[in-house]
Order: C-alpha cells, then structure tokens, then sequence
C-alpha cells in the first residue's frame, strides 16, 4: 500500500509545484543523511533529471531520478533515500487547483517484496511536508 | 522516515505514521488569492441603491423579457441548443494543452496522420512503453486514448505517465485514483471487462488489448487506433513465410492477432488487425533485425516503401512519422507501424 497525504496549499498549482520542487529550502536536514553538513537539494528538471542531496564537504547522495515533470501538475520520482535495501520505490506528488489554492496529493508507493522492509522507515512524511507552507509563504511574501 | 546509520541529528520519535499533516493555517493569504464574494455582493448592492425605484423595475422587467426570449422564446435557443446536445458529448480536451503537457512530461509526439489531424506521444526510456494518440477538430482533441502494458499498472502509486494524462485532461487528484484503481482492477481481470469510469471532466473506458491496457477518454468519439490507414500488404501468414524463408523460426504468441519469430539473434513481432492485415512489426536489435523488416516491405507501393526504409533507419531514441508510417525506435527496438484513426 503507498503511503499517501493531502496537504492544501494556499496558492496556485504552479505555485506550489515551484516550491516543492525547491527541496533544499523547505526540507527538514534531520531527514538527510547528515543533517550537519546539508546544504541543499540539487534537482535537475524533466524526466531523467536527478535529485541529489548536496553537503558543505562537496559531497551528494543522490535521492533519485525524475520519471514525470509536469510544472504544476504533478512529478514522479524514484526514491532510494534511507532504503537500506538500495531497491527504490516511487513518488509521485500531483497539484490541482482548489478553491482558494491547491491541494498536494504525495504517493509513495511502489513497495515490493524486496523494498518493503524499507517501508517502516517512512513514517514521518507529515513531519517532513510540515515545512512546505512556510516555505510558500515566503514564495509569496518575496513577490 | 528516518535516517541513515551516522546522520546528525535524530529525528523526532514516535511520529504517528501515515497521517496526514494538520490543515494550513487558513489565514488571511488565502483571502489574498479569491476576492470575497460577500465583499462583491455589497459593492453591487451600493450601486443598485443609486437608482430611483422606478428605473429599478423597468430594468428588471426588460431583463426578465429578453431572458425569456434568449431561452424560450426564440427559435433556436439556448434551451432547445442544451436539450439537443447528447449528455455523452461532452467537450474534449484542449489539444494544444494535452500536446504541450504531454511534451513537457518527456514524451514524444508526432503528427501521424494529416487528413483526419492524427497525433501520437510515445514513452521512450526511461519511461516505461506507453503511447497516446488522438486527434483534434480545432483546438479539441477527439478519439484520445492512452495504452500500456498492463504490468505496469499495479493499483499502488498510478503509473507516471496516466497522471500525466489525467491531469492534462483536468481530473482531480480523487478522480486521478479512481481512475488509477480501476485501471489495476481491470488489468489484474480476465480480459473482456470494459470498465467505465465517470469523472467529473469526462468519461473513461478502460479494457485489456493482450497484454496492454487501454484507457480511452470516451467523451469525444470512440478511441483511435481500430482503423490503420496502411498495412503492408501481407497478411501474417505471407509474412511469416517470408521470414521462414529467411531461416527464422515463427509461433503464434499467445494473443491471437501475435505472431512471434526468432532466429540468428533476432526477435519479431507481428501485429494483424482483425481483417487479417499485418499492420505492425517489432524488432529487435535493430542493427541485426533491418534486413528482416526489409524483407517484409515488398509489397509495398515504392513511394511507401522508401518512405518506411527510411524510417527504419532513424537513430534512436526516436519517434518519427511518414507517409502514414510511424517508427518508435528505443535503442534495442524497432517499432513499425500503420499510423491508424
């Protein structure tokens, strides 16, 4: 079963797809794998682009591959972040338009009998997603 | 989720896992986005305040009359123009839009057809094989249908590339998972099923084609792709034939309209329609199966048989179109086939 949230959003599709796309500035460091040295998340647009956790001492892991990049609709990615299993699984962040904003709908699914001891590890999407609004409220306090 | 062996600092225990995040602040951005209607209505309000009574009940009786007969009344009117119209024909989709979005998500498209306009984008690697087509009257898209393989629709997180479609034609992320969860329904089904799937833009039919789903969007004319606009002038038996003479080894497959051959390194695949025409050939790799797909051109008038020799020797990853004639060329494989509507 993929994991799944909502999360509104108080601006436009394309607003709020060109601030999750923006990782590093809304990503909690605790969720990397050295919160000390993060710097940012490097993502590289369209389908076969990476997306690739970055350091101060110039190293980068990388988190995983653009499979869908559609400004303010939707991105798939895969994702190998905190799998032990190095077998990735699958993202896929979709954003419609509501009255008043956006709704973002995340699916991380595409567990499988050789990732799903990866799964348990994911537990904390809400905490991590929690730092997306004050990141699109400063979007929108810089216009 | 946590993180890896040595990261810095740990995160926070004991998150509840899988639910979702409390609802944003509904504060005072969100009245920043949609003007406030009561704030319209009171504005309007002032205004009617400024006309004299009288003024008030002339306009309102004139307005009623011309409503009347803008409805009612007249021959042709928007009443009878609403009645006539079957619910099922709803507006298609834009076809600039979808083209422009499905591009934007990494496929390729090409114009397949010039007289009816017909277009085809297709999932080249990394993606997955998936293909699109349509065509357009104007500015909507008519007959659009979308086929993938069916293993690939696990009913987990919907494949990539039918978000891509589904919300080019304006679905919900609700309706994006109910169409996603019918179409993992139907692809783990026996075949034969044609599940509809009702959406609030549009209408959706989905059904197994082998060992391809296809989903069509069945408010604007029925799905593309049941009437090839070439063949090659054989039937799978001659072609067969013609491989066999040329030392490979050919099987029915396991869908009907499939044949299967192999030999000397090389895989082929052969589509018939249901008259009996060979309309398509896979093969694979390319280097070593062109001969083979030569072979297979014979019949072809020669304007149609240059065109598609020089289609077989695009350079991967490709798609392109001729003389109604389409080639998806992966890297390890040829597809060749009649462009259809």
């Amino acid at each position: 079963m993929p994991i799944r949230l909502d999360l509104e959003l108080p601006v436009a599709p394309t607003d709020a797809f060109d601030a999750y796309v923006d990782l590093g500035s809304w990503w909690d460091p605790r969720y990397t794998s050295d919160a000390t040295t993060f710097s940012g998340v490097a993502v590289t647009p369209g389908p076969g682009g990476e997306i690739r956790e970055l350091h101060a001492d110039g190293s980068s892991q990388l988190w995983g591959t653009i499979t869908l990049w559609q400004p303010g609709t939707a991105l798939s990615h895969s994702f190998v972040l905190a799998h032990d299993t190095g077998v990735p699984s699958q993202v896929l962040v979709t954003f419609t338009a509501r009255p008043g904003g956006s709704l973002l709908r995340l699916q991380h699914g595409g567990w499988n009998e050789d990732n799903a001891a990866d799964r348990d590890r994911f537990t904390d999407w809400a905490s991590v997603l929690a730092g997306l609004p004050a990141r699109v409220r400063r979007g929108r306090s810089l216009r | 989720m946590t993180t890896s062996p040595g990261a810095g600092t740990p995160p926070p225990a004991d998150m509840p896992a899988f639910e979702p995040p409390p609802p944003p602040d509904p504060g005072p951005e969100q009245l920043d986005l949609v003007p406030d209607p009561p704030v319209r209505r009171a504005r309007r309000g002032r205004r009617g305040l400024l006309l004299g009574g009288g003024g008030v009940l002339l306009v309102l009786l004139t307005a009623l009359l011309a409503t009347w007969w803008l409805t009612v009344g007249r021959p042709g009117s928007a009443l009878d123009q609403v009645t006539d119209v079957p619910p099922a024909e709803a507006p298609g989709p834009s076809h600039p839009l979808l083209l422009s979005q499905l591009e934007a998500a990494g496929l390729h498209c090409v114009r397949e057809l010039a007289e009816p306009e017909v277009h085809g984008c297709y999932a080249l690697p990394p993606h997955g094989w998936t293909y699109v087509q349509w065509s357009h009257d104007g500015d909507e898209a008519q007959g659009l249908s979308l086929t993938m393989p069916r293993a690939d629709v696990s009913g987990d997180v919907p494949p990539p590339l039918l978000a891509a479609v589904a919300l080019a034609v304006g679905l919900s992320s609700t309706e994006l998972d109910q169409l996603a969860g019918a179409a993992a329904e139907v692809a783990g089904a026996e075949a034969g099923e044609v599940r509809p799937v009702l959406t609030r833009p549009a209408d959706f039919e989905v059904w197994t084609l082998g060992a391809d789903l296809r989903i069509a969007f069945a408010n604007a004319g029925p799905p593309l792709g049941s009437i090839p606009a070439a063949d090659l002038g054989l039937d799978p038996a001659a072609a067969v034939e013609v491989l066999e003479r040329d030392g490979l080894t050919c099987d029915p497959a396991t869908d009907a309209a499939l044949v299967s051959c192999g030999g000397h390194g090389v895989d082929l695949t052969l589509e018939g329609d249901a008259d009996g025409r060979l309309v398509a050939v896979g093969a694979g790799p390319p280097d070593e199966a062109r001969p083979y797909l030569r072979a297979l051109l014979r019949e072809l008038p020669a304007d149609d048989r240059e065109a598609v020799e020089g289609l077989l020797e695009v350079e991967a990853p490709v798609v392109a179109a001729e003389h109604g004639w389409v080639v998806v060329a992966t890297g390890d494989w040829l597809w060749l086939r009649g462009a259809s509507w």
